[in-house]
C-alpha cells in the first residue's frame, strides 16, 4: 500500500526533541487502535529525531512502516511516517519542503520554547492529504534535483537507531508519553507478531 | 470444601460471562448501524464493563474474550446435542433459538472460523428466526474484524440466493469487497467474492474499471487487483461493452499514443485505426458493435500499459507492473489475431497463434519488433505466449 500516516515537525534541543506540530491520518487502522497508534508514532518520531545527528537524513524501517527523518543543521527536524512502498525520494523531498515552509511561517526564535498550541502552522493536514498520491509530488522532485539519494542512511529497525545499551522494550516501559493501554497494545502486538504491530 | 469453592468460582464466571454476552446483545439491539468490532488488548479486569461502544464501533477487552468465547461455545454445542437427541416441541425450540442468536453473535465475532456456528445461523434463517438484512449486517461486521473470512463471504452469497437480483444493493457489496481488500493484501476471498458480484450483478464494468484503477494506484504490489482488472477487461470484450453511444467520438487517446510509440502514427478516427490494426479482417463477419468494443477494450489495455510504465518510473521495477503490462499486451495481440483469423464466431480458447504469420501484418510486426528490445526474459515470454518467434540463443535459456 502507498500511504502516508503522519507528518511532524520537531526542534532538536540539546537534551530532547520538542514536538512543534504534527498531523496524522489513521483511517486505515481499526477504531480502538487509533489512539495507541498515534501515541506510538509520536513516540517513534521523537526517539528517532533524538538519535539523528544534525544535517543528516535517515529512513528507518519498522515492520511495514517507514520512518523518514531529516534533521537540519539549525536543529529543525521533520519526520514523515509512511508505508514502506511510499517512494523514499518523494518522502525526503516532502520533508525538505515542509521544513522550508515552516521556517518561512514561524520565526526561529519561537522554536526552542514552542509547543503545538503556541505555534501557528496549519499546513500539515493539507500536505498529508495532498501527498497521499506521490505523483502530486512530481513537480517538487523535479525542482529539488539536488537531493542526493545516496546521502540517505537506511536502517532496518528502530533498534538499529538506538544508542549502545538502549533497548526498545525498556524505553517503551519507561516512557511517560505512552498510556497504560498503549503499553498493553505493544506487548500483545509483540507477542502475536500480528499485522497490527506498531512503529 | 474445596469442591464447593470451585463450584462457586465456576458459577461466578458463568454469571459474569452471561452478563457480558447480555451487554453485547444490548449494543446490537440499540445500534442498528454498528460498523466494526474489535478486541482491545487489556490484560486486567478494571472492574468495569469490558464492552466498549463508541460511535458505532464495538470493542471487547481482551482479558475476558477467552472466557466469554468458552462459555458461548459450550452453550451452543450443548444446545445442538440436545436438539439432535430429543425432539423438542416446536414452541420450546423457537424460544431457545431466539436465545441462541446472542451466543452465536459473540462466538462468531471472537472466532469467525467455526463452520458449525455459521451453519446454525443458516438453519435459523431457514426457520425465519433471523432476518436476512440483519444477517447481512452481521456478516459485514465479522468482515470488519476478519477481512479474510471466507465463511462470511460464503454466507453472504448464500443469503443472496433467497433474494431477487433487483433487490440486492450491488454497489454496497463492491464496497465491502474493496474495504476488505484494502485492509488485507492479497485477499483471495474478497476478490473472488467480487468476481461473483461481477458475474451475478448488473453491468458494473465502467465503474469497476474506474475503481480498480484507483485501487491499484494505491496498492501497487497487490496482484489480486491487477488480475481482477484483467478479468474485467476480458469480460468487457466478451459482452461487447463500450462507452454508451451518446458520445460521438469514442475516447481512444491511449491507443493512438501506444501506436505512435510503436512507430505507427495514425489518424484519430475509428476507420483509420481499424485499417491499421485489422487490415486482413473480413468485414462482413464482424459486427459494428464488436469493432467498437474491440477499440474500446484495446484502448483500456493501452492505457494500462502506459500506467505500468509510469508506475515503474515512480516506484522502480516490480513484478506486478511487468506482469500486468504483459497481460495487456497479450490481450491486444490475441484479439487482433482472433478477429483476423475468423475465429470470432466460436470464441474458442484454442487460439492457434502458431499458425499466424506476423510478417504479413504491419501492426503486429511493429509490435514484435519493438517488444524485442525489452530483454531476453521478455523475449522468451513473447515466444511462449504470443509465438513471436524471436531467435533465442541456447545460452540465454540458462540465465
Amino acid at each position: 500500500m502507498v500511504k502516508l500516516f503522519a507528518l511532524s515537525v520537531f526542534f532538536k534541543a540539546a537534551s530532547e526533541a520538542r514536538i512543534l506540530k504534527t498531523a496524522s491520518d489513521l483511517q486505515s487502522f481499526s477504531f480502538f487502535q487509533r489512539g495507541t497508534v498515534n501515541e506510538f508514532m509520536t513516540f517513534a518520531s521523537k526517539t528517532i529525531v533524538e538519535r539523528t545527528q544534525s544535517a543528516l537524513r535517515q529512513s528507518v524501517k519498522q515492520d511495514a512502516y517507514m520512518c523518514h527523518v531529516y534533521v537540519r543543521a539549525d536543529n529543525l527536524a521533520g519526520v514523515l511516517i509512511a508505508d514502506h512502498e511510499y517512494p523514499h525520494r518523494v518522502a525526503h523531498t516532502l520533508i525538505t519542503k515542509i521544513l522550508d515552509d515552516f521556517t518561512a511561517k514561524v520565526s526561529a526564535d519561537q522554536w526552542p520554547n514552542g509547543t503545538e498550541a503556541t505555534i501557528s502552522f496549519d499546513l500539515l493536514p493539507a500536505f498529508l492529504a495532498k501527498y497521499q498520491n506521490p505523483v502530486e509530488a512530481d513537480p517538487l522532485t523535479k525542482m529539488q534535483n539536488d537531493l542526493d539519494e545516496t546521502t540517505i542512511i537506511l536502517k532496518n529497525t528502530i533498534e538499529a537507531v538506538l544508542e549502545r545499551g538502549e533497548k526498545l522494550d525498556d524505553m517503551v516501559n519507561k516512557s511517560e508519553k505512552l498510556s497504560i493501554q498503549s503499553k498493553a497494545f505493544y506487548k500483545t502486538a509483540k507477542k502475536t507478531n500480528s499485522c497490527c504491530s506498531f512503529t | 470444601m474445596e469442591d464447593d469453592m470451585a463450584v462457586d468460582a465456576n458459577n461466578e464466571k458463568r454469571v459474569l460471562c452471561e452478563k457480558i454476552i447480555r451487554d453485547i446483545n444490548a449494543v446490537f439491539l440499540k445500534d442498528a448501524d454498528l460498523a466494526s468490532f474489535e478486541i482491545i488488548p487489556k490484560e486486567t479486569n478494571c472492574n468495569k464493563s469490558p464492552v466498549v461502544h463508541v460511535e458505532h464501533n464495538l470493542g471487547l477487552e481482551s482479558w475476558c474474550a477467552q472466557h466469554v468465547y468458552d462459555h458461548a461455545h459450550r452453550t451452543l454445542i450443548s444446545h445442538r446435542r440436545q436438539t439432535s437427541q430429543q425432539q423438542l416441541r416446536t414452541l420450546q425450540q423457537q424460544q431457545q433459538s431466539d436465545a441462541l442468536a446472542k451466543y452465536l453473535n459473540v462466538a462468531l465475532l471472537i472466532n469467525p472460523d467455526v463452520t458449525t456456528f455459521w451453519h446454525i445461523r443458516r438453519q435459523l434463517v431457514q426457520k425465519n428466526r433471523l432476518s436476512i438484512n440483519k444477517e447481512l449486517q452481521f456478516s459485514a461486521l465479522v468482515l470488519s474484524i476478519k477481512p479474510k473470512s471466507n465463511e462470511a463471504f460464503a454466507y453472504r452469497r448464500w443469503l443472496y440466493s433467497f433474494q431477487s437480483a433487483d433487490a440486492i444493493d450491488w454497489p454496497n457489496e463492491i464496497s465491502i469487497c474493496e474495504r476488505s481488500a484494502d485492509r488485507c493484501a492479497s485477499n483471495y476471498h474478497a476478490w473472488s467474492h467480487r468476481h461473483w458480484v461481477l458475474r451475478s450483478g448488473p453491468c458494473l464494468l465502467q465503474s469497476e474499471l474506474m475503481r480498480t484503477e484507483k485501487f491499484l494506484r494505491k496498492h501497487i504490489s497487490d496482484y489480486s487487483c491487477y488480475h481482477y482488472r484483467q478479468v474485467l477487461l476480458g469480460r468487457a470484450y466478451e459482452l461487447c461493452f463500450c462507452m454508451p453511444s451518446g458520445e460521438a467520438q469514442p475516447q481512444l487517446g491511449s491507443l493512438l499514443e501506444l501506436l505512435a510509440e510503436y512507430g505507427l502514427p495514425c489518424e484519430p478516427n475509428t476507420e483509420a485505426l481499424i485499417q491499421l490494426m485489422l487490415p486482413h479482417m473480413n468485414r462482413s463477419t464482424v459486427s459494428v458493435q464488436r469493432l467498437r468494443s474491440f477499440l474500446y477494450c484495446c484502448n483500456v489495455a493501452a492505457y494500462d500499459m502506459r500506467l505500468c510504465k509510469e508506475q515503474r518510473a515512480l516506484y522502480g521495477p516490480r513484478d506486478c507492473f511487468e506482469l500486468h503490462r504483459r497481460a495487456a499486451l497479450k490481450f491486444i495481440v490475441e484479439q487482433c489475431v482472433r478477429l483476423q483469423t475468423e475465429l470470432t464466431a466460436t470464441m474458442d480458447n484454442s487460439l492457434q497463434l502458431d499458425k499466424f504469420d506476423y510478417g504479413k501484418h504491419p501492426f503486429l510486426e511493429a509490435v514484435r519488433q519493438a517488444e524485442s528490445a525489452l530483454g531476453g526474459k521478455h523475449q522468451r515470454w513473447c515466444n511462449l505466449h504470443l509465438n513471436f518467434g524471436y531467435p533465442v540463443a541456447e545460452a540465454t535459456w540458462r540465465d
